[in-house]
This record gives structure tokens, sequence and C-alpha cells, in this order.
């Protein structure tokens, strides 16, 4: 039977032709078929967490150009803790590459003079030995140079791997590569790179001053700490990751490990998208919590339609708690009470017939480690890094509190009226009503569990800001109140 | 007469006094040797999987690494290896990197300290001049695993020290010093200051010179101690 | 209505064929170097980073990085003392080796044999064959001329080097030759042949024992 000679066939296969045509130009947004011939000769942008290099606009591959330098450097890992980082770039984690599908790489690892070991990179996006170690292996005071092709588009760790491995990750060097898809992801509003790692310490979480590797805790897979972009609160406060309502966010999450899997999640977040693994395919939508293995990466899409601070956490909980696994997303814009509608109701409760015991709780006071004696520059520094992270969370970050629900600590008559009733308020927390520059409130403050320094220091910073008295608030007026028992708050 | 015996007495502790210094400072740049009893060594790696030990002969070592000092000496009898002499085959730009000039350290540089920025050429062609060798790798490592070095590698302290060894590249060298699954073919695979090492060892190249590599020299010894040093029951 | 179905479905199939030729094209590759882009991209942001850090190598003086510089004292097979730099002015083809290596040396001679070969023979003046051992307190000057008559090695083109352990190693060092002894008298040792020139500069290497005399006479001739 001879179709073409149909009139009817004709005309079906004139139809489908048009509906091909329009479903190939829906899915190739007018792309066409891209190049792949390498064309030019470009440097690759680099970017030290938590930002991403731009998108790569370009529809066809380029030889790209990427140097990192190893370097060893002495930095913080926590307030008052210090270790001999090994690292990509100087900072952990190392620079972020971005390179497109199909470009030829050119890579230079540099190590510099000042180290005292070999270095090496192996990129899991290489297909080839040791991902490219082989052929890094660089002596302090030498530079390597290898090729490669990013045939495999997606998210993927990159770390050191000369002997001993296992002390080079350690010690901080990792970082993520990104091999855009030829079709790019659908465009997002902000993207973010986050790292999670650990850190073995012969002292424990918190001890003050240059801590050393300990390989006891390190073979017992036992973290002192466990964080973020390479150190405790590196991914908080003034380093905060920050969207508008209403965004879509990417966040590009690797996990080096060492030892442990991530149970990556943000407190009051449903990721949309999972591009699990750092694949380029969506492979779940709407999820809470994503594994990520010890080196391996994730991408997730998600979008915040109300204000506020989000924890970003391993949701290991003692991590978090803990071992310093805590980030902020800050979202601004307006409120919207459709999605959330903050607490509506506040009702006595007598307890159902189950609770026979009332537990009561005791105020665990801080070891006394913080910077205690010191200028008042010294005290307010020290002021402000309690407040941002103990305080900020309910006054928000400007002291302005939250219309009918926490009280402002800005220009607040009430906070500047009595200096004693306010340290007592922070000892001892603070229940019922209470009327700040005319606005009535009615909430609870719990007791805050921080030491006499560490409450001198944040009082004398809220006093000294924000537009309030400057007073200046000791350690001593501090214990003397502490002293005094439950004095009368009302 | 009591100022004679006086002055005596003064020449004869002055005298004292200046040799012992010019003796101090001589011992301040050179080193003594010290005699390394035989004995049995757990190299790093096993031998084709099998766990290994090697025994090591009796050797001399220098108690400490060559110093600038010493090495000054070498270079003035041995023009070839002065730092504007040097060919580039042996000792790369950075040979001597912070000598003044080719007699002269220069102030930062004490003659007491270990030399480094020296290649493995020029460890070896001191060695030779001296009546000495480069220890074997196994040697090394068999003194260090018996604290006859005073210098530690620290897991990642800033400091470290590094010595040239004859065989640096040659001992495993199939053994890639990048391969994340090498503990297995460790005979300690908790030995981190070792792969510290191995590794170190293994990125070199013969012309190299590096700020925190030196070198020791060993001799030959054909006394045989009495009392072994070292004995593990094999 | 049926005919429409079947005209529907027949272009249905030639798209996809269609799509499936396009996707597999993507994947056949072609990658084109351009070198002088990448030279002027890098001189320019070189200059003003690295210039505090770049190893100044003085590869254009052959003095510095001839293998001539070594100065020892080798007996060939006949006993007779030769230093390296004797070789000067020809190019040579040399390769460590030793005499009662049971596997991977045999290889590499009759390769190097093969490339010998494949010279033009009146040409073959300007190159010699040095086989140079790794095994001294095995390979005399009289064990290495039995080699060399075994395997029908002409002494105009071919010299068979024995020297002290210090000297091999140097020159293992120089050209990049690893090897190890083992307990059961074997060497384990690299694959290599290393062409130099006349001023005793590396040309090249071949680290392949697969190689035929052709690739070998290219490499010779770079």
């Amino acid at each position: 039977m001879n179709i073409l000679k149909n009139k009817k066939a004709i005309i079906g296969i004139s139809a489908a032709m048009v509906v091909f045509a329009a479903i190939i130009i829906l899915i190739t947004g007018f792309d066409g078929i891209d190049s792949d011939k390498i064309e030019g000769t470009e440097y690759a942008q680099l970017t030290y967490a938590p930002n991403v290099p731009q998108t790569i606009e370009r529809d066809h591959p380029t030889k790209v150009i990427v140097k990192l330098e190893t370097i060893q450097v002495t930095g913080r890992l926590a307030d008052g803790v210090n270790y001999n980082f090994w690292t990509f770039g100087g900072k952990v984690p190392g620079e972020m590459i971005r390179v497109r599908e199909g470009d030829e790489v050119e890579f230079h690892l540099e190590n510099s003079p000042l180290c005292n070991v070999p270095h090496s990179i192996d990129l899991h996006a290489v297909s080839g030995p040791g991902g490219g170690a082989v052929a890094s292996q660089t002596i302090p005071g030498h530079s390597s140079v290898f090729t490669f092709k990013a045939e495999h588009a997606g998210l993927y760790v990159y770390h050191c791997a000369t002997q001993p491995v296992p002390l080079h990750i350690a010690n901080g060097m990792y970082g993520l590569i990104y091999v855009q898809p030829k079709r790019n992801l659908p465009a997002a509003d902000q993207e973010y790179y986050i790292m999670q790692s650990e850190f073995y310490t012969n002292g424990n979480y918190g001890d003050q001053g240059l801590q050393d590797f300990s390989l006891d805790k390190a073979l017992a897979e036992n973290p002192t700490y466990v964080v973020f972009n390479g150190a405790v609160g590196a991914l908080t406060g003034d380093n905060a990751i920050h969207a508008k309502v209403g965004q879509t966010i990417r966040l590009f999450v690797g996990n080096i490990g060492p030892n442990l899997t991530s149970s990556f999640h943000i407190i009051g977040v449903v990721f949309n998208k999972v591009y699990l693994f750092g694949g380029t395919e969506v492979t779940q939508k709407n999820v809470q919590t994503v594994n990520i293995p010890a080196g391996g990466a994730a991408v997730v899409d998600f979008k915040v339609d109300v204000p506020g601070t989000f924890a970003i956490v391993d949701h290991s909980i003692f991590r978090a708690f803990n071992k310093g696994a805590v980030g902020s997303l800050v979202v601004t814009g307006e409120q919207n009470k459709d999605i959330f509608s903050g607490k509506q109701q506040d009702n006595l409760f007598y307890g159902s017939n189950l609770d026979k015991e009332v537990q009561t709780s005791t105020i665990q006071s801080v070891s006394d480690n913080s910077s205690s004696s010191g200028s008042i520059e010294d005290i307010i520094a020290a002021g402000k890094k309690v407040f941002s992270t103990t305080c900020f969370a309910c006054h928000q970050l400007d002291a302005k509190g939250v219309p009918n629900l926490f009280p402002p600590l800005a220009g607040s008559d009430f906070l500047n009226a009595n200096k004693e009733r306010a340290i007592g308020i922070v000892l001892h927390g603070k229940n019922g009503p209470v009327t700040v520059n005319g606005k009535n409130f009615n909430n609870v403050m719990p007791p805050q569990p921080l030491n006499d320094d560490q409450i001198a220091a944040v009082l004398t910073y809220v006093y000294h800001s924000f537009g309030n008295s400057g007073k200046t608030v000791t350690k001593d007026e501090v214990a003397k109140i502490r002293s005094q028992k439950q004095v009368s708050l009302k | 007469m009591n100022f004679r015996i006086l002055n005596i007495v003064i020449l004869i502790f002055a005298i004292t006094a200046g040799s012992l210094a010019q003796f101090k400072s001589e011992l301040e740049i050179h080193s003594k040797k010290i005699l390394i009893s035989c004995g049995y060594y757990v190299p790093l790696f096993k031998d084709d999987g099998e766990s290994s030990k090697f025994f090591v002969k009796s050797f001399y070592l220098d108690s400490k690494p060559v110093s600038n000092g010493e090495f000054l000496e070498f270079v003035k009898a041995k023009p070839q290896w002065r730092k504007s002499k040097v060919k580039r085959i042996f000792a790369d730009a950075n040979y001597l990197r912070k000598w003044k000039g080719d007699l002269q350290l220069g102030k930062d540089v004490k003659a007491e300290d270990p030399v480094c920025n020296v290649s493995w050429f020029a460890a070896n062609a001191y060695c030779r001049w001296a009546g000495k060798r480069l220890p074997t790798v196994n040697e090394w490592e068999y003194a260090y695993s018996k604290n006859f070095f005073n210098h530690k590698n620290e897991l990642n302290s800033g400091n470290s020290f590094y010595e040239w060894t004859f065989d640096f590249n040659r001992i495993n060298f199939q053994a890639s010093s990048v391969c994340g699954g090498a503990g297995a073919s460790a005979n300690d695979p908790k030995n981190y200051s070792a792969f510290l090492r191995f590794s170190f060892r293994n990125s070199l190249k013969a012309n190299y010179c590096l700020n925190d590599l030196g070198f020791s020299c060993v001799a030959d010894s054909n006394k045989i101690p009495s009392e072994v040093i070292y004995s593990e029951n094999y | 209505m049926k005919k429409y179905l079947i005209g529907f479905v027949s272009v249905v199939i030639v798209v996809f064929a269609v799509m499936i030729y396009i996707n597999s094209s993507n994947k056949t590759l072609i990658i084109k170097k351009d070198q002088n882009d990448f030279v002027q991209v890098n001189n320019s942001k070189e200059n003003d980073k690295e210039s505090c850090c770049v190893i100044e190598l003085k590869t254009s003086d052959h003095s510095e990085n001839s293998i001539y510089n070594l100065e020892s004292i080798w007996k060939d097979q006949n006993g007779n003392k030769v230093e390296l730099k004797n070789f000067v002015g020809k190019k040579i083809i040399l390769a460590m080796i030793y005499a009662s290596c049971p596997t991977v040396c045999p290889v590499i001679v009759s390769n190097m044999k093969n490339l010998e070969l494949a010279i033009p023979h009146n040409e073959l003046n300007n190159y010699h064959f040095v086989l140079v051992s790794i095994d001294p307190d095995r390979d005399t000057p009289e064990k290495l001329n039995q080699y060399a008559v075994e395997r029908n090695l002409d002494a105009k083109t071919w010299t068979l080097l024995s020297g002290s352990k210090n000297d091999v190693a140097e020159l293992a060092e120089m050209i990049g030759f690893n090897y190890k002894k083992n307990a059961n008298g074997t060497f384990t040792h690299s694959n290599l042949i290393t062409f130099l020139d006349k001023h005793g500069m590396i040309l090249n290497q071949s680290e392949n024992l697969n190689q035929s005399s052709k690739n070998l006479l290219a490499m010779l001739n770079k």
C-alpha cells in the first residue's frame, strides 16, 4: 500500500510533523543542536564558599584553564580554636570550579614552596588514573599540568590524593567542581556552595588554642568538629546565605567526610527538587532530608515563601548541636500568613493524666573560656558574637524584634531604664506582659545558659549599639545578680 | 711572684677556654658518627603482599644532618658544586637558594644548621667526597625507628625536615604514592608519618632542591656488636 | 482514520530515528587545540601573577642539561675505559638492562635491533646503541661481551657498559629509570629506551614494549 499517494495519510504526516516540531522546540528551547567543537580558551572563574561561579552562557565547549594552588595555613576552626589547615587556594573548602560539559580542561596544580609535603588532586569528574592524582603529584615549589575532558555533567568532589590520603583530606584539602550540563538546569535566582566536613583534634570541642590532628579519633570515626564550609560559624551570622521570599534557591552541597555520611536538612524547608548524588536528573520532588555520602554531592532546589532565618543542619542532630554542623539561610520579604501563621494561640495547659512529675531544669553554666578580659572593643566584639548566635533568633540581627511577638532591643525604653532588670532577664528569663516603646508584648523568654562574661559582653554590646544608652555591664554585676537568686522580675 | 703565678694561671685558663670554645664550635658544625647496631627493620610496604622484614647491617650514621658549614668546605674543594657553577641537570634553580653567594652563607644562614636546597646529586657527591655515602631507605628508616634522629615529622605541624636517601625512589616504586587503598599493602597502616615520608620521597626527582630537604651521611661498619640492640620475635 | 494513524506512526518512527542519530553523533567530538590562543591568554595573566615563582630552566643550553655532564668512567664489553662524553656527535639509543634478565630486557634489546635494521645502512654511522648494565656484580665486561656475541650486536654500533653501583644510580636518576633488586636476584625495573641527541640531551623516551621500529625511528628523528 502506497502511503504517500493517499491524501489522508499525507495530512496525518503533516499534522504529526507539526506536533513533533513543536515538542522538539519546546524541549530544546530553540537551542537547536549545540556545537561540540572546542573553540577558544578561557580561564575558569573560581569562587570561595559560599559563592558559586556564574552560569556559563556559552553554547559550545572551550578550552578552560584552571589554576589551583595548594598551601598550608593556620586558621580559625572555631572561636579561639586554630588548626594547621592544608588547603586548595588558602581556604577550606577549596575554590569551586565550574566548567561546561565537553570542555577541555587544562589543570595547573601549583604546590606552594611554603608547603612541606607533596600534594595532588583527584577530581571525581575525571576519568583517568587517580582522577588526575597520578599526573598532578607535586612537590613543594613545583607545579604540574594535566588535561582532561569534562565528559560527565554533574556536581563532583575533588580532594588531595597524596599519601597518606586520609590525612590530607582530614586537614582540609577538598572542594567541588560543577560540570554544567550542555542543557543547563532551569535557572535559579540564588546559587550557593556548601561543603560539609569533619575535623579530628586532640583537644575536645572548644578547647582553646592551636589543635593537633588526632589519628586515634580519626580511626575511631569520632570527629571533634563537623562543620559547613570549614569552620564552626562559617555559614552563620555575617557568613549566612541570603535570599528573598519567593526566589528559587539552588544549593550545591558536597560532603567530603572523611568518615561520616551527611543527613543534610534545612529546618523549615522542603526541597522541591533533588538531584541526588550530584547527578543531572531530578530524582525526587519534595524531600525533607538528603543523604550525602562521604566523597559525594547533591544539588537541591527550593523556594521559601515566608521570611525568617532557616537553620541548615546535618540532621544527625548531635553533630549540629554539639559539633558545629549548623548554618543559616536568611530570607527577607513580606510575611505570608497563608503559608505560615506564626503562633495563633497560647492557652494554659494543666497537664494530662499522664503527667505525674514536673521536671525542673537547672541553668547550666557554660565553661569559662570566652574572652574575659580586654578592652571595651574586645568585650563588644565578644558580645556581638553571643548576640548573633543566641539573641538574634528572636530579637533579630537589627535588634528591632518582631511586631507582636518579640520586643525590640533597639532604642528600647524598657531596656535602657534598668540595667539590673536586664541582667536578671537574661539570667532567669521573662514570662508575661511587658510594654516596650508603647507596644504590648506577652511572650516567654527562656533563661539563657550563658556565663557571667558572656552576659556582661552581650549586654554591653546591646547597650552600645542600636541607639541604646551606652551603659557598660561588668562580669561582677552579673555575678552579683546571679547570687541574689530569683528576684522579682515583674 | 704571686703575679707571675696568677698570670700563668690566667694564661692556662685562657688557652683552655679558647680551645674549648674552638672545639665546641667545631662540634656544632661537624657531626660525630654514631654506630647503629644491626637488626631487623619492618618496611612500610609489604613485599608482594607478604609481611616482610629486612636485616640491616651495622653502619655509622652522622649524629646530625650535614651542616651549611660542612657543605661550604665541600664547595670550596669542589668548584663544580658552587651555586653559580652547578649544572641544571644536577640541581635546579633553587640550589643553595638561601646562601648569599658561592662561598658566603649570608647572615640568615647559620653554619651549624642543616644545609637545605641541595639535590640528590649534590648530596651524593658530598658523601663520596667525605669518604661516606648516602643511607639507603631501609637504613634511614631503621635508624629513625630507633630514634636516632632528633627531627620528627608531625602529622600536620608547620615543621618538617626530610633527608635524601640513596635509593629514595626505588623502594616499592610500583606502589603509587597517590593510591587511596595503599593502607592494605602496608605492614603498619597506622604509621602515617612513614606514609608522609614515603610520598615525599616518591615525588622527588634527583635534581630537585627543596627548602625542607637535607641529608645525613653514613659509613659502613664491620663491627658486629656483641649484643643486638633490636630484637623482635620473628 | 486508520490511514491518519499509519501516517502518524510512520512519522513517529522516522523522528525517533533522527533523534537517536543526532544524539549519537553528539558523542563523537572533535578536539581542536588552538595553541596560539592559549599562549596569548596565558602570558597576559602569567606575567603579573607568577613571575615570583617560576623556576628558570636553561633548557636551551646544551651544556646544562646534557647527561654527558656525568664524569663517571665505565668499561665497555672489551674492558676498555669509556666516558659517556665519548659518544658526543652521534645520536644515542640507550637502554639500561641486565644480562640475566629473563623477560623484559631481551624484548627491549630486540626492539633496538629492529630499529637498527630500520635505519638506512649508509646513515648508521650517525647512530650508536648503548646498553648499560644495572647489575655490575654479575655483568662483567666478559659477560657483556658474551651477551653481545650471542645476540649479534656489532661492536661498531653497539657498546655495552658496566660501572659502579653509584655510577649506575646517577645515570638512572638522570634518565628517570627506576629499578630495585629483588630477593631472588632479579630486578624490577622500568621499560625504557632513551634517545639522546648529539650533545647528550634527552630527545625522547619510549616506555612501551610493543613499539614498532617505525614508531621508534620517528621518536629518534623527532
